[in-house]
């Protein structure tokens, strides 16, 4: 604020400064009339003097004609007269012209110029009588020398009184000496003496009378002027009251106006504040918050207290630690100079953070708060920041919300995109075998059980039926019904890690249950409506006689229940039993690919004999091929490098034969040239897993550790992925085939092969059992 | 692949001189290509802190490009170096936001702003005409 710029103060200091300027004049001319007062009273007094002193003349002239009468020494009644005719006439000229003029004490008297016309007139008469007066003065005074004859006698000494005024009463006339001569000279002065105090007798008192009068009238002007002055005194002190007054009015209006508008002001910042929906506050550099703030903050933070409180402490207990140091890093970058606010929004910590509220009716709330700092700058430099805080957690949920539809809708165009890739008689036989797992683990669910050996036993019992699901999806490549049978999976195996077991620890499985049927549902759904889709492509191909469409064909062809559909396109000849076979083969090649791509690994499957498998054994043969391919391409099929390197072919062999033997039933060989069964790696994974002590394991011969693959629980592969190393795989086989009635063999040399031999009786005691 | 190719003359055109900081060559190029600012002029380029800091000392670039995950020397002790040579170098900091904490630790260090990494050649021109208005006055 420069030294002129007074802001708001302007109007006061200019009115106080004219208020002054006024009261300055007014005191000017006060001063200036009470000097002219003084003179006119000089002025009177002056000429109350004078007015004596056309007398004065007179008197001298009428004792210089007594000394000469008396024959005297007239000298000094000459000079007397002189004097008194000069000091009448300085006076007389005084008064005409004003001026400065010494009076008799030898004072400097400052005369006001007569200038009324009244004045003037008398003036001009009291001159002209004067001036004939002086006409009969000037001869005497011209007179030097003596007036008597020179032979007289020394004249007797004048006397001592020379006042003009009691000349006459005072000189006692000497008797006339008969001796008195005067001269020729002295004669013409008594005449012009005689002719002079003829005249002054009537016009000296006219002249004192002229001079009173004059008096009277400086005295009359003089009241007059006192007077002014007392109104001009009157007239300034009522004007400055005026004055003052309207200042005062004129500030009081403003004062109150200004008043008035500031509390305008505040209230509508309170109004603003209250209303609001955003938490407005400012952060200080000790980040402390600023006393005014929104009254949105006290839902936002769930707190009515905000005195006194810093930042770090708002947040400490509703965001992690770290999130907090974060933050506070943050915030004092933007304290900083060099960060650009602007370019650095993106990094703000707190732009969506999770919060948690403790609830009063126990645990926590989550909310999601949105933090926007500004730096507000006050002359130049950075005084506070501005915090916005706006609670988001409708929008963040919102915005959950629609990411996890979008990942359904994209998790069902790949299920649609699957589908259409999938042979339709393996989808089929997956959509039924699928469906009747799921039932039965319904009705595992179902069964009564009340000991935790029964609980033990539903839980494998379950197990094994969504394993099996899970195995096909994935060989079908049908992730989301995977995904789904996976998570089912990890249920059952925190299930199977607790301790004890209860009843209504099974209540979870069935929401898990029912989200598998209704997906399995949905793929059925989406199959049904791809079947529509091509009924009405055939049916338009029909009637416009178009060729084409054979993928669409193809892909129906085996699984096409409609009658019309059928009647247009004549589906290939596959038997009930040969057709799902088929699929089978098909659905292994994809396993087998997609399992080895996954693992970065090539491998050649070949099949023999799956046309083959009776009706009976359909199911069984599907789940043990399923798993042992999988665990062949995981666990035994080394890497390409690997292979190479101990000259092998890249790519792996993989066989899967079924082979019927008459009445000794049928043969299932799985087998591959890999790195074979790893003995100390199985002892090892069993005495981790639990199954065996580190001393029983000393004690297995190759067989009895080869057998370990089937206990339950066991598995070689590091991380359990939906590929392989959940360890119920070659339980499940174990399970599957003791349930037909048949045996698992296995034969395995090191770095050399795997292989699997499974014998299932003949197929009426496959149906008994 | 990247060399600090710091030429040792000054630039008599009045141009900022730029340099670009990142281990990939398709985001250095990418940058190069896609700068739209007249006032900028690329004079080095650099796959790692330890080559921008001895570019840098060559002839120190007015404007710096900096990611922060880099071999050598990463984008948070090279912007602390940068900053100690030419205390008033402009440095963006270009990185995925993976951790803000570590975006905020260059900053701390003396880089002036942020951006994220995937961007486009639009936000990268906002962000550097940005990180210039902001050096130019301090509003």
């Amino acid at each position: 604020m420069g030294i002129l710029d007074l802001g708001r103060y302007k109007g006061i200091v200019f009115a106080i400064t004219g208020f002054l300027v006024f009261m300055a004049i007014i005191m000017a001319v006060n001063h200036g009339k009470a000097g002219q007062f003084s003179d006119n009273v000089a002025g009177v007094r002056f000429l109350e003097n004078r007015a004596q002193q056309p007398h004065a003349v007179y008197d001298a002239g009428l004792q210089l004609a007594q000394r000469l009468e008396n024959g005297e020494k007239i000298d000094d009644a000459l000079e007397a007269l002189r004097k008194a005719t000069n000091t009448f006439e300085t006076s007389l000229s005084g008064l005409a012209n004003g001026g400065m003029i010494s009076d008799s004490t030898g004072d400097i008297v400052v005369l006001p110029a007569m200038t009324t016309k009244e004045a003037v007139v008398q003036l001009r008469e009291g001159s002209k009588l004067w001036d004939s007066y002086r006409v009969k003065i000037d001869p005497v005074l011209r007179f030097s020398g003596s007036p008597y004859v020179a032979t007289q006698p020394a004249p007797a000494p004048a006397p001592a009184a020379t006042n003009g005024k009691n000349a006459a009463a005072v000189a006692a006339p000497a008797p006339a000496a008969p001796t008195v001569q005067l001269s020729p000279r002295g004669r013409r002065l008594q005449a012009a003496l005689n002719d002079l105090n003829q005249f002054g007798a009537a016009a000296h008192g006219q002249l004192g009378k002229l001079l009173l009068d004059m008096s009277a009238r400086v005295e009359a002007d003089s009241r007059k002027q006192t007077d002014t002055l007392r109104y001009i005194q009157i007239g300034g002190m009522v004007a400055a009251l005026l004055l003052l007054g309207a200042i005062f009015l004129f500030f009081a209006r403003n004062l109150r106006k200004e008043e008035a508008s500031s509390n305008r002001q505040r209230k509508e910042t309170q109004d603003i504040l209250r209303t609001v929906n955003e938490g407005l506050f400012l952060l200080d550099k000790d980040l402390k918050l600023g006393s005014e703030r929104s009254m949105a903050l006290n839902a936002i933070f769930r707190r009515e207290d905000f005195l006194d409180l810093t930042f770090d402490k708002l947040l400490k207990d509703i965001v992690p630690e770290k999130t907090l140091r974060t933050a506070m890093d943050y915030v004092a970058l933007l304290w900083g100079e060099r960060v650009n606010e602007k370019l650095v929004k993106t990094i703000n910590p707190l732009n969506e953070v999770e919060v948690h509220f403790d609830n009063p009716a126990g645990g926590f709330d989550t909310h999601f708060l949105e933090f926007d700092f500004n730096r507000v700058k006050s002359e130049g430099s950075l005084s506070h920041l501005l915090v916005t805080v706006n609670d988001v957690t409708k929008r963040v949920m919102l915005s959950r919300e629609l990411q996890e539809s979008q990942e359904k809708a994209q998790a069902q165009l790949d299920l649609l995109l699957r589908i259409l890739h999938v042979e339709p008689d393996s989808l089929t036989s997956f959509l039924t075998d699928a469906d009747v797992s799921l039932k039965m683990v319904n009705s595992i669910l179902k069964e009564p059980a009340r000991e935790e050996s029964a609980f033990r036993a539903k839980i494998d019992g379950i197990y094994r039926q969504v394993h099996a699901v899970k195995g096909e999806a994935a060989a079908l490549g049908l992730k989301t019904v995977e995904q789904r049978a996976h998570a089912f999976e990890e249920s059952l195996n925190d299930l199977k890690g607790r301790p004890s077991l209860s009843g209504s620890d099974f209540l979870p499985l069935v929401v898990k249950l029912d989200d598998l049927f209704n997906h399995l549902a949905q793929v059925r759904e989406m199959l049904s409506r791809l079947v529509d889709l091509h009924h009405a492509i055939a049916t338009r191909r029909t009637a416009g006689g178009e060729v084409g469409a054979e993928k669409v064909d193809q892909w129906l062809a085996g699984q096409d229940q409609t009658q019309i559909t059928k009647a247009i396109i004549a589906p290939p000849d596959l038997g009930e039993t040969t057709g799902a076979i088929g699929g089978l083969e098909r659905t292994l090649e994809d396993l087998a690919a997609r399992v080895a791509s996954s693992q970065a690994k090539q491998v050649n499957l070949r099949c023999a004999g799956l046309d083959g498998v009776p009706e009976a054994y359909r199911r069984a043969v599907k789940d043990i091929t399923i798993q042992l391919v999988r665990n062949a391409v995981v666990h035994g099929i080394e890497e390409p490098s690997e292979r190479t390197k101990v000259n092998k072919a890249a790519a792996g062999a993989l066989a899967v034969e079924f082979t019927p033997r008459g009445t000794d039933g049928y043969e299932l060989i799985v087998q591959d040239d890999g790195r074979g069964l790893q003995l100390e790696r199985i002892k090892e994974v069993a005495v981790e897993r639990g199954l065996i002590t580190p001393a029983q394991a000393a004690m297995l011969d190759p067989r009895q550790t080869m057998a370990l693959i089937f206990r339950p629980g066991f598995s070689t592969a590091d991380r359990v992925t939906t590929d392989a190393g959940r360890g119920a795989g070659m339980d499940l086989v174990r399970i599957l085939v003791a349930e037909l009635g048949g045996r698992v063999g296995l034969a395995s040399a090191g770095g050399k092969f795997s292989k699997f031999k499974i014998w299932l009786p003949a197929t009426q005691s496959a149906v008994a059992a | 692949m990247a060399s600090a190719n710091a030429k040792a003359e000054p630039l008599t055109n009045g141009k900022l001189k730029l340099m670009i900081c990142d281990d990939s060559n398709i985001i250095r190029r990418k940058i190069e290509r896609e700068l739209q600012i007249e006032r900028l002029q690329v004079i080095a380029t650099a796959a790692n802190g330890k080559q921008a800091v001895e570019a840098f000392r060559k002839e120190p670039a007015d404007v710096v490009t900096m990611d922060i995950t880099m071999p050598e020397m990463d984008g948070i002790e090279c912007v602390e170096n940068l900053v100690k040579i030419k205390p008033d170098v402009l440095i963006l900091v270009i990185s995925a936001l993976s951790d803000k904490a570590t975006a905020i630790e260059a900053l701390k260090k003396g880089a002036n702003g942020f951006l994220c990494k995937p961007f486009t050649d639009r936000q990268l021109t906002e962000a550097l005409e940005e990180l210039l208005r902001g050096a130019g006055n301090d509003d």
